[in-house]
């Protein structure tokens, strides 16, 4: 048996009674984070946020993918999430917007406790004229239907009209990295393993629209890069009346969507209108704050249609492809051979800045589109 | 001894809290790289005269250039990254021959250094290429770039 000296057992009880201190804090805030996110808040802030029962004006969804590297900086040097301000930006007009609903999702890296439990890694607001109905965290299943989780939510707490109805206009603004058009490529940084490529978007869209008995969205925007392509804008276009999309690369500070405010005035404002003013202001803005390319197009669907048929039998061999979107590029349409480019501008509203180095230095139009290519294939290359 | 505790006891603190709350590693080394050119940019800015300013811009790229091509040589990078660290790799390239006016490029000014750090700072930052490169290819051009 062994014995210890009354000192030496005065100093093992402080080393264990330290010990187990140390272990109790990180404890406490383990269990206390697995629980406080499973709640919901139907009472944030202290306000009672009962919905009306009046019928909305517009419908307004946020979609803004934060599982990946969103970090710019400014001219000043400053670190920017353009993630996480989006959210806010998104939460201060939903709280302005008196005439509509406004449901915000977050989608944010996966966590998991200890490598075991998952954590919620989805976070949703939803707002019924300016007012904070439901706030929750939720689980995003990813490598599952794609925005399922979310399409559960809009129906849960979304205004449901009791018959088919065309008087909600209805605004979809999507934040995040390119999507691509064929499989094969991670998009989630914590999920490499989940597929989301358009026709996902396409697939995940579609419950949204079915819980809304609506037909499609009056405006869709994408805030990504390399989106305003033949190939995206035709899977999309039986979404939605007008599209906004950047046909090229797009600086992290994101498209605006501070046009919406002008719904406060306007709740009637027409969606080819309001189309117009989301993608100048996006594109005004994007050209003070960067010295890149900036390239912003608003497609009309309807005008868009006969261009994309036709184009679509050429696009055809890319969105087949085993080529991963590392060996190819994405380049102004009109440089192809073969691209119809009497046909391509009908429909379309481009804004266009060339860089202000760079080979597209003197660049100064745009066709509106870009597309895919092998980079063996470009020419001069 | 008492202090060896403490900070004993920091470390594990931080230890489990990694362990309880880990999350993804890409973005964040994604971040790595963009921080790089930020500090380039910076450095550039403070700088007083031209050739200073050239010669920060010169270096930072070509160690960045340096990172890519060592890890584009080992064998362990699969065929994918390759393909996103050549993607890179000619950017770089192409804003190289920019600044020192090389391969047909026309140079870029003194009275536009600034900007021009500035734009190739936001083109690093904008670019999707590299999202579509692996966590571990990533890592790899990150510890290079530390270690040159």
């Amino acid at each position: 048996m062994i014995c210890f000296s009354p000192k030496q057992n005065r100093r093992h009880k402080k080393v264990w009674r330290h010990f187990l201190f140390t272990l109790s804090l990180p404890a406490l805030l383990i269990f206390s984070g697995s629980f406080s996110c499973q709640r919901s808040l139907t009472r944030p802030f202290g306000e009672t946020a009962a919905p009306s029962a009046r019928v909305p004006d517009y419908s307004v969804i946020y979609l803004i993918h934060g599982d990946g590297s969103y970090l710019y900086h400014d001219n000043e040097g400053r670190a920017h999430q353009s993630d996480q301000e989006m959210l806010v930006t998104a939460r201060q007009i939903a709280a302005r917007l008196s005439n509509g609903e406004v449901f915000i999702y977050y989608q944010q890296p996966k966590k998991r406790l200890l490598w075991l439990f998952p954590q919620n890694d989805g976070r949703f607001y939803y707002y019924r004229r300016g007012k904070l109905i439901a706030e929750k965290g939720y689980r995003r299943h990813p490598e599952g239907a794609a925005l399922a989780p979310e399409a559960e939510l809009f129906r849960t707490f979304g205004y449901n009209p009791p018959l088919e109805t065309d008087s909600i206009s209805r605004y979809l603004f999507y934040f995040g990295h390119s999507i691509p058009e064929w499989p094969g490529e991670a998009y989630h940084a914590s999920f490499p393993q989940a597929s989301f490529t358009i026709n996902d978007l396409v697939k995940g869209l579609r419950p949204f629209l079915a819980s809304a008995k609506a037909d499609r969205f009056d405006i869709l925007m994408l805030s990504t890069c390399t989106n305003g392509t033949p190939g995206s804008v035709a899977a999309l276009s039986p979404l939605s009346r007008f599209i906004i999309a950047s046909p090229g690369d797009l600086h992290l500070s994101q498209m605006s969507t501070l046009p919406l405010l002008d719904l406060i005035d306007e709740p009637r404002l027409p969606a080819e209108e309001l189309a117009h003013r989301l993608a100048q202001q996006s594109f005004e803005g994007l050209s003070r704050r960067t010295l890149t390319e900036v390239t912003i197009a608003l497609y009309d669907t309807r005008k868009t249609a006969p261009f994309l048929q036709q184009y679509g039998e050429l696009h055809q061999n890319y969105s087949n492809t085993e080529l991963n979107r590392s060996g190819m590029e994405c380049v102004d349409c009109a440089l192809l051979e073969g691209f119809p480019a009497a046909k391509a501008g009908t429909g379309v509203e481009i804004f266009y800045k060339p860089p202000r180095f760079g080979k597209n230095r003197k660049k100064n139009s745009h066709s509106g589109w870009n597309c895919w290519r092998p980079v063996s294939q470009l020419p001069g290359e | 001894m008492s202090r060896f505790r403490i900070a004993l006891s920091v470390l594990l603190v931080i230890f489990i809290s990694q362990l309880a709350f880990a999350g993804d590693g890409a973005a964040k080394l994604s971040d790595h790289l963009k921080k790089y050119t930020n500090d380039m940019r910076a450095e550039v800015k403070a700088a007083d005269m031209p050739a200073e300013k050239r010669r920060i811009m010169n270096e930072s790229l070509q160690d960045l250039n340096t990172a890519l091509q060592r890890v584009e040589k080992m064998p362990a990078v699969s065929q994918e990254d390759r393909e996103g660290i050549n993607r890179l790799q000619k950017m770089v390239g192409d804003q190289l021959d920019e600044l020192n006016g090389k391969n047909g490029m026309q140079a870029v000014q003194d009275n536009e250094l600034n900007d021009y750090a500035n734009y190739i700072q936001q083109n690093l930052e904008q670019a999707d290429k590299y999202v579509t490169i692996s966590i571990t290819t990533v890592l790899l051009v990150v510890i290079i770039l530390l270690l040159i």
